[in-house]
Formats: structure tokens, C-alpha cells, sequence
């Protein structure tokens, strides 16, 4: 799969502190957005991103992989924190996309977010661990009303807190013009959706579009930190050449389905292989 | 003249030369700057004007040191103990060294020992004598310029060519008392000042200050500002472009009694508010002072977050927690904020900036009446690359291919990544570091495969060997084995 990318991580016009970390390539991308005191925060995103980076020379590279990076940055921000007593309570969300053997797998713990535009349809692929986001699952809250939520804040699962273990994951077989973007809440609490897809299906390369979206949100206020990532595909293998015998007669898009939320749980059995 | 100066952290003698660089050196060292700042100054002028120096500083516990030129270090105690390192002939840069433990480092240019430093602590007793001699050996003269510009002396910790071998300085011993023999222009310029011990008591003097006056700023702005407006730029030129100074900053340092002598004679200069402070965290008063303003992102400060339960989570930029209950073992500490930071000066428009910048990098306004600050983690230059992308240099990053962070490099946490695409595989996988001390950058090629050259402003690219370190400044160019260039650029 050919890919190219662009990325931006800024403190915001507010925080003086970026507590994010991003993993921009070339095989993985990823935002974790740090919490706790201390500079923690930054320290539980650094490690985060710092396990997913270790993949990138592993050959072939897997879902599983990811799921056990996922449960290794869990063990490592849980392990600088015992160091640490500073750093108790620590931890960091993750939502990326990883070019895998299986497809992209799209993951995410915690309340950073991956979109994806194809042919002009700006999806969410992922869904938030927060409170204010299970209370509009179960319709106990209206969609508008989130952003004001005075528990709008709290997340239900963080990396780094022993809670990272069945991840959630999904597999899509990403497309030629497939854009996704991958991004911290810094963004998505300055730009709508609207905005959002506007800027999205509009923009140039994704180079400059990483830029153009973190220069909005700063303009817009920015008062967490931004971090974004924007990932073109510009050649998908599915789109190139028919895989010879073993798709059995189905063309390899068709066995693409996509997942458009993330309800995929590993089974245990491919946890921790690798 | 050579400038020789020192203060608890660093140590440095750097060869006669261009004025207004020594002046800038000096300028860096008063405002506290860490060894790769002071190389940043110290190669301003591109890597064939460099003068001849010698560099040691204490760095996270270990003794890093660097010679250049006519300068030289010989190291007593300790594993190295009587060893000279010197550079090697054709050296195009420095030669560099960290050792483990050493207690004592002379500082050499030629065949002269111009500095003894001692990396660790010596006991204020033993440096009031050395301040005391100093007081004495010192001329009475120039008191006109102690009147015009005492702002600017204190900070020479002003030694002297001392002729002669070198000094034995045995462990916990005192090295003899250095001799003046400067010039009498030299006496001229700093004479009023009483010198400074050579072997430098950083922990004594430090915390005596800090116990005297706890870290609140505002209050005595001014006097913990010592470069902001470059007062110290010219000291090294000659005392008339030093009469029209009107800085008073720091007029207490002048006092005559040995051991403030020690205290300020020696690290007076250095603003002491800027100091990390050395102590544990817990040691700190659990309440978010004024100086820990800059830790805004701390819970402390912020609205506690709403379940009760969370609030032992600390924040997540700021607000958010996790719902989670931890185990009762999962104690976190107590809610101090960090004594961290880098001190730097804040422009009206909120830009940071270092300590000794005279204008905003920013904006261009000017920082005269800035007040200094400690800044968590600032944004201390952008790399912004040629095809657009940019880093925002908050911290130390690794470039390449494929950048993983490998704890063999010390760069610490947290350390960013950022991939260059290369299909072709030119890159290295981690093909350099771009290290962020304070306010100083430094790019270190990790052994790359095709290499790395950096050209600092208007100079001709120089390529870096494998494992070398190169200090940045803004408008430097770096390029990536041909396939990714970028250019140090000031923060936006």
C-alpha cells in the first residue's frame, strides 16, 4: 500500500504543555493524547507511541502486532509509574491506523479519534471511551448536549492504566483515495464535523492539510492541545491487481467490508502471540 | 584576553578572540545556559571561527566535557585521574568526553592553566578562603566602573591567567588560589569585582540562596534578569562601552565579605531564581505558587474534575481523568507542581524567549521589561522542512525512516518522532537526533548510512560524522542524506 501523510502537534494557544504524541508513519499513525500531572502526561503519550513505533521494522507486520503494542505501552506507562511516584495514575489514549498484513487496522482506546473520507463521506470510525459518549449510546444524553456535559471530560479507558487489554480493533481494506485522519480532541472540540468533512474532501495534499487543520483549530481557540495526522492512500493493492486463487472468485474489494464503528474485539486466542 | 568563567554547573575558558562573541558567551553562561547553548554561541559564527576553548559542565550527574583548539582539561580523581585530554590535532570541531566522576577538572588554553573546577560540591568553608584570597588579590581599581557597570562584573567569575602546571587539585581538596596576572585593561574591566573562586561550590551557595529567597517572582524581577536586555554583551570589549550601562541588577554582589563573597562572586551573576532547583520535588511547598504558574496544565490548578474518585488520576490536558478506581497500592504523590521549566522571558504577546534574547524571536518585540519566568516545556524552534512539514521543537526528537526510540541514546522521555518518507531507503532508521537542552538545539547523526551536513548560516555545509553532535541555530540548514532538508526556524 502506498501511503503518504502529513502531521501537526501543537500545545494549543492555551496549555503550555503538549502532552501529546504522534506517530506519523511509514507504516503506523498514531495520536496519543497524555494525562497526569508532572509531566506525566507526556511521558505515558511518549511511551505509547514509543511501543507502536517498535513495529514499524517487523515484517510482516499484523493486527496482532498492534493489539500486543497496545498491552505493551499498558505495561511500560504502568511500569515508569511505579518508578515514579509523581507519575502515579498516568496514562494516554491511542487511535490510529496501522498498514498491516490484514488490512489498515483502525484502533483506539480512549477519546482520540479516526475518521476516514471515501468518495466525499467523512465517517467516524471509531468510538470515544468517555462517559458523556456512553451515556449518548444508551440515549441517556443527546448528542449536543456532550460538549457541555460537566463529565465531558472523563474517559472510561486509557492506556496505561491496565486497561488496554482487549483493544478495539478493526480491520478495513483501505481503498486508492481512501483519506483518513487520525487526531487528538484538541481538533474535533475547535472544528465540527461539518467543518470537518469540508476541509477534508476540499484539501490539497495531505502535507498541508495536517497543517492547515491545526492552524484552524489554533485559530479557532485551541485550547487543548492539537495533534493531526492525515493519511492519503495513493495506491491500495486491493485496487491493483487481483490476488491470484485464494480470494476464490470474490474481488478482493468485496471482501474489504468495512467496519464503521468499532465493535471488533480480538479473540484472546491472537492476543499476545506475537 | 581569554574569558574564563564558571559558574555551579558549567565551567569554561575560551581563547582571545572576537569580542562580541566572548561577550555573547558570557552573555549565555550569566544567563545559565547549558553546554550545547553555550557551543550554539560559541560556533555563531560558523565552525571556522570558532576560537580555541575548553568546556566542562555537570551533566545529569555525570562530567561532560569539551576542547577545542588551544584549550584543554586535565581531569584529577576518579577513573581518569591525571589524564589531559586535548584535542586532536586537525580536529575540524571540538572533541568531546563525558566522564562518570571526576573531582576535579583543570581548565587549560595552551600551556596555560587559566581555571580549577570542581564538579562537585566543596564546603562553603573551603570556598570563602578562595573568595577571600580572591578579595584580596583583587585591585581596587576602576571604580569608576564599578559605579557605570557593576551589572555586568560579578559575572566574570574572572580568572586569570594563571600560569604555571597544573594545579593539584586532589580530591576535597582546595586548588591554590589562581593569581591575577591580567592585564591591567583586564583590571580595568572587572577589577571592582571581587573575582570568584575557581572551584565552584554550586550547591552551597545555590541553596543559601534559594533559602534565602524563595522563588517567587515579580518581586525581584529585575535582579534575576541579568541577560534580558543583554547588559553583559559588551563587558568583554573595553569599560568605556560599559559606562553607559545603567543596569544596577546586581550591586549587592559587590559586597566585599568573603563568603557572600562566595555566594554571589561567584554565582551572584547567575540568576538565581533561574536555578532548578535541586531538591526533590515533594520538597517543594504543595501550594501552586506564583512560580509555578507556567505548570497551568497541572490538576492543582485547574477545576478539580468532577467524579471525586478521578481526581487522583491527574489530568488529561487539564480536565479529563479516567472512571477507573486504582488499587489502593496506586498512591499517587502529593499535588506539587514540578519545579521544572526552563527560565526564559515572556513578550508581550506571550511568546517565550530565552533569558538573554534581547527582541522576541517571535514578534520582535522587545523584552526590556519582560518578566522572567519558567517555561514547562517551550517550543524552543520549529524544523520546517522543505516539503512543508514542520516540527514544533518542544522536545528531543529522532528523525528517519522509521524513527523508534532506543533507551541507548539517552534521550530521556519524552522524545518525538518523526518519520521522513524514503522509499529508497537512504534514511537511516533513527538517522539523527535533534536534541533540545533549555533553549539550545543540537543535531546528532546517529551513525547514519549516507550521512548528514549541516550549514550554519551563510557558511558552507559541513558533514557530521557518525555520532557527532553539532549545535543549531536559527537559519542553520540541515540535510539528510539528499533526501530531506529542513531549516531551523525561529517559533511562531
Amino acid at each position: 500500500m502506498r501511503l503518504v501523510w502529513g502531521s501537526a502537534t501543537h500545545p494549543g494557544r492555551v496549555r503550555t504543555v503538549n502532552q501529546d504524541a504522534t506517530l506519523a508513519g511509514p507504516r503506523i499513525f498514531a495520536v496519543a493524547d497524555g494525562m497526569g500531572g508532572h509531566a506525566a502526561g507526556e511521558v505515558a503519550s511518549a511511551l505509547a507511541v514509543a511501543a507502536l513505533a517498535a513495529l514499524e521494522d517487523r515484517d510482516p507486520l499484523v493486527r496482532a502486532d498492534v493489539v500486543e503494542a497496545l498491552s505493551t505501552a499498558d505495561a511500560h506507562i504502568l511500569a515508569a509509574a511505579e518508578e515514579d511516584p509523581d507519575r502515579a495514575g498516568m496514562g494516554t489514549t491511542v487511535a490510529g491506523v496501522a498498514d498491516c498484513e490484514e488490512g489498515l487496522v483502525v484502533f483506539s482506546i480512549g477519546d482520540s479519534r479516526v475518521y476516514r473520507v471515501r468518495a466525499g463521506h467523512l465517517a467516524q470510525l471509531t468510538s470515544d471511551d468517555s462517559v458523556t459518549a456512553d451515556l449518548v449510546r444508551r440515549g441517556e444524553l443527546l448528542e449536543e448536549d456532550a460538549a457541555t456535559h460537566p463529565q465531558r471530560h472523563v474517559l472510561t479507558r486509557a492506556v496505561g492504566l491496565g486497561l488496554a487489554d482487549d483493544a478495539p480493533v478493526a480491520t478495513e481494506q483501505g481503498r486508492t483515495g481512501d483519506r483518513y485522519l487520525v487526531c487528538s480532541d484538541g481538533l474535533v472540540r475547535e472544528l465540527d464535523d461539518a467543518t470537518l468533512r469540508e476541509e477534508l474532501v476540499r484539501g490539497t495534499d495531505a502535507v498541508r492539510l495536517a497543517q492547515r487543520l491545526l492552524d484552524d483549530a489554533i485559530a479557532a481557540g485551541a485550547e487543548d492541545n492539537v495533534s493531526v495526522i492525515v493519511v492519503d492512500v495513493l495506491a491500495a493493492p486491493a485496487d491493483e491487481v487481483t490476488v491470484p486463487s485464494s480470494a476464490g472468485g470474490s474481488t478482493p474489494n468485496d471482501a474489504g467490508a468495512t467496519a464503521d464503528a468499532l465493535d471488533v474485539t480480538v479473540p484472546p486466542g491472537r492476543r499476545g502471540g506475537a | 584576553m581569554p574569558l574564563v568563567a564558571a559558574t555551579g554547573a558549567v565551567a569554561l575558558a575560551v581563547e582571545d578572540g572576537d569580542a562580541d562573541l566572548l561577550a555573547e558567551v558570557h552573555a549565555a553562561l550569566v544567563a545559565e545556559a547549558g553546554l550545547d547553548e553555550l557551543l550554539g554561541v560559541l560556533t555563531s559564527g560558523g565552525h571556522s571561527r570558532v576560537p580555541g576553548f575548553a568546556c566542562v559542565a555537570r551533566e545529569a550527574g555525570r562530567v561532560r566535557l569539551l576542547v577545542r583548539g588551544a584549550g584543554g582539561v586535565t581531569v584529577h580523581g576518579g577513573p581518569d585521574d591525571g589524564r589531559d585530554v586535548t584535542p586532536a590535532g586537525g580536529l575540524a570541531t571540538w572533541r568531546e568526553e563525558v566522564l562518570d566522576t571526576a573531582d576535579g577538572l583543570d581548565l587549560r588554553l595552551g600551556d596555560t592553566t587559566v581555571l580549577l573546577w570542581t564538579p562537585s560540591v566543596t564546603t562553603a568553608a573551603e570556598s570563602a578562603v578562595e573568595a577571600d584570597d580572591h578579595a584580596t588579590a583583587a585591585p581596587a581599581a576602576a571604580d569608576d566602573h564599578t559605579t557605570a557597570a557593576p551589572a555586568v562584573a560579578p559575572d566574570h567569575t574572572t580568572v586569570v591567567g594563571r600560569t604555571g602546571g597544573t594545579g593539584p587539585s586532589a580530591p576535597g581538596a582546595a586548588p591554590p588560589p589562581p593569581q591575577r596576572t591580567d592585564p591591567a585593561t583586564r583590571a580595568t574591566a572587572d577589577g571592582q569585582q571581587p573575582p570568584a573562586p575557581p572551584a565552584t561550590p554550586e550547591q552551597p551557595a545555590d541553596d543559601a540562596t534559594l533559602a534565602e529567597r524563595p522563588p517567587v517572582p515579580s518581586d525581584d524581577a529585575p535582579a534575576d534578569r541579568p541577560g534580558g536586555v543583554d547588559p553583559d554583551r559588551t563587558d568583554t570589549t573595553s569599560a568605556d562601552t560599559d559606562t553607559d550601562r545603567t543596569h544596577n541588577d546586581r550591586t549587592h554582589t559587590e559586597q566585599g565579605a568573603p563568603a557572600p563573597v562566595t555566594a554571589d562572586g561567584l554565582i551572584g551573576g547567575v540568576p538565581r531564581r533561574h536555578r532548578p532547583a535541586t531538591g526533590a520535588p515533594a520538597a517543594r511547598p504543595p501550594d501552586p505558587t506564583a512560580a509555578d504558574v507556567e505548570a497551568g496544565t497541572d490538576s492543582s490548578i485547574e477545576g478539580p474534575p468532577p467524579p471525586a474518585a478521578d481526581e487522583r488520576l491527574g489530568d488529561h490536558d487539564g480536565r479529563t481523568v479516567v472512571e477507573v478506581s486504582l488499587p489502593a497500592d496506586h498512591t499517587p504523590g502529593p499535588q506539587v507542581a514540578a519545579a521544572g521549566g526552563v527560565p526564559g522571558l515572556r513578550c508581550r504577546a506571550g511568546h517565550a524567549n530565552p533569558p538573554h534574547a534581547a527582541t522576541c524571536r517571535a514578534c520582535g518585540a522587545p523584552l526590556d521589561d519582560a518578566t522572567p519566568e519558567r517555561f514547562e516545556r517551550p517550543t524552543v524552534a520549529r524544523v520546517v522542512f522543505t516539503d512543508g512539514r514542520v516540527i514544533e521543537l518542544d522536545r528531543p526528537h529522532l528523525l528517519g525512516r522509521s524513527p523508534s526510540p532506543d533507551p541507548a541514546l539517552g534521550l530521556g522521555q519524552p522524545v518525538g518522532l518523526h518519520t521522513i518518507p524514503d522509499d529508497d531507503r537512504n534514511l537511516s532508521r533513527n538517522h539523527v537526533a535533534v536534541h533540545v537542552e533549555g533553549w539550545s538545539v543540537a543535531i546528532e547523526d546517529l551513525g547514519s548510512l549516507n550521512g548528514t551536513s549541516v550549514a550554519l548560516p551563510g557558511k558552507e555545509p559541513v558533514r557530521l560524522r557518525a555520532g557527532e553532535r553539532a549545535p543549531l541555530v536559527l537559519g542553520a540548514r540541515v540535510e539528510l542524506a539528499d533526501v530531506a532538508a529542513f531549516e531551523l526556524e525561529a517559533p511562531r
